[in-house]
């Protein structure tokens, strides 16, 4: 049935021995799909969202109760959002583990870094446009977290927010960000990480299983259709958590009318609480510290090396900052 | 600055001074009474000689002296006229904004009138305001601040002893805090909430005579008493049978008006037999439809919005029935049935709209869970070709 198929893209040249893939690679593939789904679900809520203050929630509350499978559209764009990240995250830490930030993958790295910093601005941008209570006061939870940075803080707050107060300026800055800005840097980036992730091929994996040695896999059809079933199953759970967990919508923004505790995104908890325990100054330099060596790893570990000393440096700082970060998402959601 | 305005500037400075000093020289022998006055409005405007008299530069017991104008702690028949000279003065009273009638009121209320002929256990203002340590009202902590109002009226108000020398109830402050309206002030906190003085005057406080009740709630339930005075029970209370307001929902201790009024305040002057009753069960009965339709569609969608927040649109048009509702309890007072019913009649035909709406979108879950058992099974098989063809190829080569 894909012979023909198969012939026309000569899919199996593409990427030859001795590339083994393994389960593990399939969360940056996951990831990417999780992105299509993510554009195309929102190229159908553009269609009926308004961003402005008195239509906004409004236009988010037909598309839910009155399009035909609008719930669904919209519970997708939210699920899927949270689910990107989450594939970001552990495909990060997957590269960081196999050390696949090394020559000649450096750029590879920077950009996949670059990539999830939109990522995670489409999620905040996103999280203001449905304009109820929770978009609303969550915002301005951030605002203020912002804000309280020094320095950094008012420059930020100065180059995204403008200066206004949370209201139709805003709302319709960040949807020009979400649908109009974020877009095509993200596009960019993901254009140039594929690209790169094409010329240098992928890693080998770290830990190797007993059935490694076995036989070889090739991209097509083991990857593709391992890729297909896991993105099927996946595809099916995400429905799945649609239906019975739809998106959310609280009651429509007042500004007078704050609500009592306001938690930030679950990927936003951790640098949320390090904000709150520590002093402003030193926020931003833990901040911009966590930034830079995400960046510089591999300015700082770049040579392919295989001593062992560099490995467990590797493993326990890689586990320290993955505890930290747990520890503290952990301590945020705590009352 | 000239050489004469820089020695104005100087006298003034010197007087100034010497004003200082005279008021500190009295705080020498009252400490006490300094720090009470310095919390007070009156600091910042006039020393003690404002009010006592006497000489504030001798600093001996010849500062009293009454050849030095003293004129001592005044008593409490001269109390409102020694307040008044300065607060029914105009032009003193400009800069602060303060209306200048309080003295012309308080001869006129109950208390000024009983004053006048002598009698000094009323109260005067330094009863209700104090006596050095004078508060502004928005003060929370002045004792004419609205939540310390019913405090202060029943210090006298609830003074069993002194309140029967002059034949007046002494349960009015206790009655008070337990009605709609004490529990508006005190529980809710709302200082919108109406007080002693609200209806019975700030400084003019007159008791009602009964058959003018209606003039004191209608100051706030004001569509209440346009229907009254459209109703059968307005030319009752010109004949002096009824006393509008309180003969139903009765005064100081004002209860939630609830529909068990419909069983016990109509029975207290009509009759069983009486017609007048049937009004009051249909009345009854339009209220206790409306009230359930309301109430089932309230809870139909706090329910639903648990699983589909957004139904939550549909309460504003919910609060519309609610005031069709609220309207026709406004409307009862004119006991005119038909009037009623009709707006009973919107407030239900609209709760039931809004109940229609949200039970077809929690109807519409069930679509949902149907949709999903469907494509699980799609899903299900093409993993399973997927999978069977993935094994197929490994097992040729």
């Amino acid at each position: 049935m894909f012979a023909p198929l198969k012939d026309i893209l000569h899919l199996d040249t593409i990427r030859t021995t001795p590339v083994r893939f393994r389960l593990l690679h399939v969360f940056s593939a996951i990831a990417v799909l999780l992105l299509v789904v993510e554009v195309a679900s929102g190229v159908l809520l553009v269609a009926y969202y308004r961003p402005t203050a008195a239509d906004a929630f409004s236009s988010i509350a037909i598309v839910t109760d009155e399009i035909w499978l609008g719930w669904l559209i919209r519970s997708l764009h939210v699920w899927c959002a949270d689910f990107l990240i989450l594939f970001s995250f552990l495909h990060l830490i997957r590269v960081y583990f196999a050390h696949a930030y090394e020559a000649p993958r450096q750029l590879t790295w920077v950009t996949g870094i670059l990539l999830l910093c939109v990522l995670l601005t489409f999620g905040f941008t996103g999280t203001l446009l449905p304009w109820d209570q929770y978009a609303y006061w969550s915002t301005d939870a951030a605002r203020k977290a912002i804000a309280a940075v020094p320095g950094l803080g008012t420059l930020v707050l100065d180059l995204i927010w403008g200066g206004w107060a949370i209201g139709e300026e805003v709302l319709l800055r960040f949807y020009v960000l979400h649908i109009g800005v974020l877009p095509w840097i993200g596009a960019l980036l993901l254009w140039l990480h594929l690209l790169l992730v094409w010329r240098f091929g992928l890693t080998e994996p770290v830990l190797r299983s007993r059935r490694y040695g076995r036989l070889p896999s090739s991209f097509f059809p083991d990857f593709v259709l391992s890729l297909l079933i896991a993105v099927l199953l996946l595809f099916g759970v995400l429905v799945s958590i649609a239906t019975f967990f739809p998106a959310t919508l609280t009651a429509p923004a007042d500004p007078v009318k704050a609500l009592g505790v306001v938690r930030p995104r679950w990927y936003f908890m951790a640098p949320h609480e390090l904000l709150r325990q520590l002093p402003g100054k030193f926020a931003t330099l833990a901040l911009l510290a966590v930034f830079a060596l995400l960046i510089l790893v591999p300015v700082i570990d770049g040579r392919p090396d295989t001593a062992r000393w560099k490995a467990i440096v590797r493993w326990t700082l890689g586990t320290l900052v993955i505890t930290a970060a747990l520890l503290l998402g952990v301590k945020g959601y705590l009352p | 600055m000239t050489a004469w305005s820089k020695s104005v500037v100087a006298v003034c400075l010197l007087l100034a001074a010497q004003a200082d000093a005279a008021q500190e020289a009295c705080v020498t022998c009252h400490p006490d009474v300094r720090t009470q006055y310095e919390q007070g409005v009156h600091h910042e405007q006039f020393g003690c000689t404002g009010c006592h008299g006497g000489d504030p530069a001798v600093l001996d017991a010849s500062a009293h002296a009454k050849e030095r104008g003293y004129v001592g702690a005044a008593g409490r028949l001269q109390i409102p006229a020694l307040c008044g000279g300065c607060h029914s003065d105009a032009a003193r009273m400009r800069p602060f904004g303060i209306p200048t009638d309080q003295y012309a009121r308080y001869q006129t209320s109950g208390h000024g009138t009983r004053l006048a002929k002598g009698d000094d256990r009323v109260a005067v203002c330094t009863d209700c305001h104090g006596v050095h340590r004078i508060l502004a009202p928005t003060e929370p902590t002045s004792p004419v601040a609205p939540a310390n109002i019913p405090a202060t009226c029943g210090h006298c108000h609830s003074n069993k002893a002194l309140m029967d020398e002059y034949k007046l109830p002494s349960n009015q402050e206790a009655q008070y805090r337990s009605s709609v309206h004490g529990i508006a002030l005190f529980v809710e906190e709302r200082r919108d909430a109406p007080t002693c003085a609200t209806c019975h005057g700030v400084h003019g406080a007159a008791v009602s005579n009964g058959q003018d009740i209606g003039t004191v709630c209608g100051t706030c339930h004001v569509r209440s008493l346009e229907a009254f005075n459209q109703s059968p029970h307005r030319g009752a209370t010109a004949a002096a049978k009824m006393s509008e307001c309180a003969s139903c929902h009765g005064n100081h201790g004002i209860a939630h008006p609830t529909r068990a009024l419909f069983e016990s305040a109509c029975k207290t002057c009509h009759q069983p037999d009486d017609a007048a009753l049937s009004t009051a069960a249909q009345l009854n009965t339009l209220f206790n439809q409306a009230d359930e339709s309301l109430d089932a569609a309230d809870g139909d969608l706090v329910r639903v919005s648990r699983r589909f927040p957004t139904v939550v649109r549909y309460r504003p048009r919910l609060q519309q029935a609610r005031a069709y509702f609220i309207e026709a309890l406004t409307v009862q007072h004119s006991l005119a049935v038909t009037k009623v019913e009709d707006l009973t009649r919107s407030a239900r035909s609209i709760s039931d709209e809004v109940r229609a709406a949200i039970h077809s979108v929690a109807a519409g879950q069930q679509l949902r869970y149907l949709g999903l058992a469907l494509f699980w099974v799609f899903l299900l098989f093409v993993v399973g070709v997927a999978y069977l063809y993935k094994r197929e190829q490994r097992g040729q080569r």
